[in-house]
């Protein structure tokens, strides 16, 4: 049930009517809704994995009550321990065994030990990554005295499963999401209106954007060998805006039934693409994730660290984007991807400007030729980085590199042909960062405050209705983040 | 909520008038690259437009043939002519057993045959049918069931190609339009068929090209055997003759597909009358066809003459030779 089918559709209209109609009376019955609806919603995907889901509730909610009523340290963070490795657990299971046994078994063929260990079959359950990081983060929250344990089962277990982030987030905190949930929801006309245009600029993203990114950079990354360093460089280029139009496409779609349902989730983006440095793109990547690692391992490794200056910094930067990158999946690739980005930030560090904030543009239209030049400079920076997380392996990552950067750099691209041209493709891709830069101190691209007159408001919907549904790629193309 | 209900039920006419508007300007002005999902090929690379032409103005044939691009490009009418048979094809790219089932819905009663010869393949069982849709929407009238169509199809495509070419055939915009009867190495011959400029297929070159691989495991769609079933209650309704034949294709083609044995036994659990020619003809991969699929003219006219002679079959000399209607 991918947000943009005809499934999700019936089930969230169903869904809101009774959330509204039905169950407005107390907040008990909005939570038992939000609960079943969410099993409903998982479960539609694979009802084996409910079960995974569900244990993970109740294990964790059990846990957070002990481990608040303990007074024993050494017990509390024998609790918290529990979790971290039930969490851990899982998602090793599940997501990374196969990776370290492969991993661990190359290793010793290299010095030529042969050692075979059975490598297991096995799916990994939609959305583990994303409810797993929630679970840790409320035990640890608990444990650290900065929340209190819900005694409500029934609030926690939604705020694990609640729908809208339940596959691809944004990682909510409990202390986000749990007061919502502890509160009966009222339904406010601003939050849901502006929810539906959310919804619809998400949309716009993933279908108009990002499939037709695809289309090409699929061809492109597939058969990298049969095309010249220019079109490798598009090719890169189409991935990096495709990953950005899919994900953040997904975020505020995810965001926008979250408001229509009356609550307000973390943002997940913050028009990362006009950052002035590595630092200020990941404040504005991915946004939920990087708070999550920065608070719960950054911040704590930075203190560990502390007695060894700048070199402590660099250090806990680097774990923290190591783990950044193989949260997103086992595979060498996405622990490279995660070690460049932690290099990117050296310089920062050194330089003192890792937490340096700026305001780009001001209130000017147009950005100065500095803030351009350093925005287009983390851009392609990011984008070299995509090419490692798009690969197969470290060395498809490698041969793209190798084969980008040679002669035919300075060539006359031949982009293959997608379901739109490259230069289609270039002109929605122009207007979307067009639209986010002019909305830029906004919460999303489409709050369109500056139009006065509801006939016209609407006709922009409407037009990009059309678009949607001119220019949108027919077979449904699953969200990339759904892997993770 | 009464405020953002009233809203929402007020933005969806809305939506629907500007869509409509948005649309017609869009086909009507914008270049080609930027309609993806509006496909109007009136005429389109298989004369389908001429081909309806013909349907409508033809009576009472002798045979009618249906099915895919094997159809169009298989079964000349002028072999069967010369054997005093009057026939027409009501073949179409990709036609899928939806199409069938409109085209004969439409066109059954003025061509009124004797005999319908229906060319069957697995591949337009497995397909969505939405290519021969777009196909029949902009070629043929748009009617309810075009509109039962475009809603079992459930695709953007399809409903864009529907509104347009209703609004086209409303307002009678594609009046004297007059369809080539030579595109490229293509020739539209009356009576349905398209003949391709004699060429030999390249097994090598074909090689390279790669099989469908959902071809391995033959599992149709619900709805296109649906739709097969309606197709065999209208026939046996009207009390035609049919046999269902399957058209040679290269062996290369063919024997990758391992699901022939399943499909033979699902066409003849539906029919006594069912002739796959793969098993029986002896053609040569290069030189009887033009791709891994088609047969050139030449194999065309040693498959037509096999088919009319029944030398080869006692089951199609029985069905074709004997049958005393159609025998003239």
């Amino acid at each position: 049930m991918l947000f943009t089918s005809n499934e999700f559709l019936i089930f969230f209209t169903a869904f809101f009517l009774l959330y509204w109609f039905v169950c407005d009376k107390n907040v008990k019955h909005q939570n038992i809704l939000v609960l079943l609806g969410s099993y409903l919603f998982y479960a539609w995907w694979d009802w084996r994995f409910l079960s995974i889901l569900i244990t993970t509730s109740i294990v964790n909610f059990i846990l957070g009550i002990y481990i608040e009523k303990t007074t024993v340290p050494k017990s509390r963070k024998l609790l918290l321990w529990i979790g971290l490795l039930q969490g851990v657990g899982c998602l090793l299971l599940f997501k990374y065994f196969n990776f370290f046994v492969e991993s661990f078994s190359n290793f010793f063929s290299f010095f030529h030990f042969n050692i075979h260990i059975q490598t297991i079959n096995i799916i990994i359950p939609l959305g583990l990554s994303y409810y797993t990081f929630k679970s840790i983060s409320y035990l640890l929250d608990i444990e650290k005295g900065k929340i209190k344990a819900t005694a409500e089962w029934m609030v926690f277990c939604s705020y694990i499963a609640f729908f809208p982030a339940l596959l691809a987030g944004p990682i909510d905190k409990a202390r986000t999401l749990i007061p919502q949930l502890e509160q009966k929801r009222v339904f406010d006309y601003n939050l849901a209106t502006d929810g539906l245009r959310q919804i619809l600029w998400g949309v716009f993203k993933k279908v108009v954007i990002a499939d037709n990114c695809a289309s090409i950079t699929n061809h492109i990354f597939d058969n990298y060998q049969h095309f010249s360093g220019s079109t490798l460089l598009i090719g890169a280029f189409l991935y990096t805006i495709q990953m950005y139009a899919d994900f953040s496409g997904y975020s505020d779609m995810a965001i926008g039934f979250s408001r229509l349902i009356g609550f307000n989730i973390t943002r997940n983006f913050d028009f990362p693409f006009f950052s002035q440095n590595i630092a200020e793109f990941w404040r504005k990547w991915h946004i939920s994730l990087t708070s999550w690692l920065t608070e719960y391992v950054f911040t704590p490794l930075s203190i560990a660290f502390r007695d060894l200056g700048k070199l402590g910094l660099i250090f806990a930067i680097i774990i923290n984007f190591t783990i950044c990158g193989i949260w997103h999946g086992a595979n060498w690739t996405y622990v490279l991807f995660g070690l460049m980005h932690g290099c990117y930030f050296i310089p920062l560090i050194l330089t003192g400007k890792m937490n340096k904030r700026s305001k780009i543009a001001g209130n000017k239209m147009l950005p100065s030729f500095s803030e351009a030049a350093r925005m287009l400079a983390t851009f392609v920076l990011v984008m070299f980085t995509f090419i490692v997380f798009r690969a197969e392996n470290i060395t498809q990552a490698f041969n793209y590199y190798q084969r980008l950067f040679s002669i035919s750099l300075i060539s006359i691209p031949a982009v293959p042909k997608g379901y739109l041209t490259f230069r289609t493709l270039l002109l929605f891709i122009g207007s979307m960062l067009l639209i986010e830069w002019l909305n830029r101190e906004k919460e999303h691209g489409l709050q369109l405050g500056v139009i006065k007159g509801r006939i016209f408001r609407w006709s922009v919907y409407a037009f990009i209705f059309f678009l949607i549904g001119m220019l949108m790629e027919t077979s449904e193309t699953p969200f990339i983040y759904f892997k993770f | 909520m009464k405020k953002f209900l009233a809203n929402v039920l007020l933005f969806i006419p809305f939506l629907l008038t500007s869509y409509f508007i948005f649309l017609i300007a869009w086909g009507s002005f914008a270049p080609g690259h930027l309609r993806k999902n509006l496909i109007y090929g009136i005429g389109g690379y298989a004369n389908m437009y001429s081909r309806i032409c013909e349907a409508k103005k033809m009576h009472n044939v002798d045979i009618l043939f249906l099915g895919a691009s094997h159809t169009y490009r298989g079964f000349d009418p002028r072999i069967f002519k010369a054997y005093g048979y009057n026939t027409f094809n009501l073949g179409s790219p990709n036609q899928t057993p939806l199409q069938t089932e409109i085209l004969l819905e439409r066109y059954l009663s003025n061509l009124n045959p004797k005999l319908i010869i229906y060319e069957v393949h697995p591949w337009p069982f497995l397909l969505d049918g939405v290519e021969s849709a777009l196909d029949l929407l902009a070629n043929d009238k748009i009617d309810m069931s075009s509109v039962k169509m475009a809603l079992t199809l459930n695709n953007v495509k399809a409903y864009n190609t529907l509104i347009y070419s209703w609004y086209r055939q409303l307002f009678d915009l594609d009046n004297g339009f007059k369809e080539e009867m030579k595109k490229e190495d293509d020739t539209y011959i009356s009576g349905g068929y398209v003949e391709k400029k004699l060429s030999f297929n390249s097994p090598e070159a074909e090689k390279k090209e790669e099989i469908p691989v959902t071809l391995a495991h033959w599992k149709p769609k619900a709805y296109q055997l649906i739709a097969f079933e309606r197709i065999l209650k209208i026939i046996k309704d009207k009390n035609i003759e049919m046999v269902f034949v399957q058209a040679p294709v290269t062996k290369m083609v063919f024997n990758v597909f391992d699901g022939n044995d399943k499909f033979d036994a699902f066409i003849s659990s539906k029919t006594d009358h069912y002739i796959n020619f793969n098993y029986l003809m002896k053609l040569d991969d290069s030189l009887d066809f033009f791709d891994s699929h088609h047969l050139n003219q030449q194999g065309v006219r040693v498959f037509n003459e096999a088919l009319l002679k029944g030398k080869e079959t006692q089951l199609h000399n029985k069905v074709l030779m004997t049958h005393a209607s159609f025998k003239k």
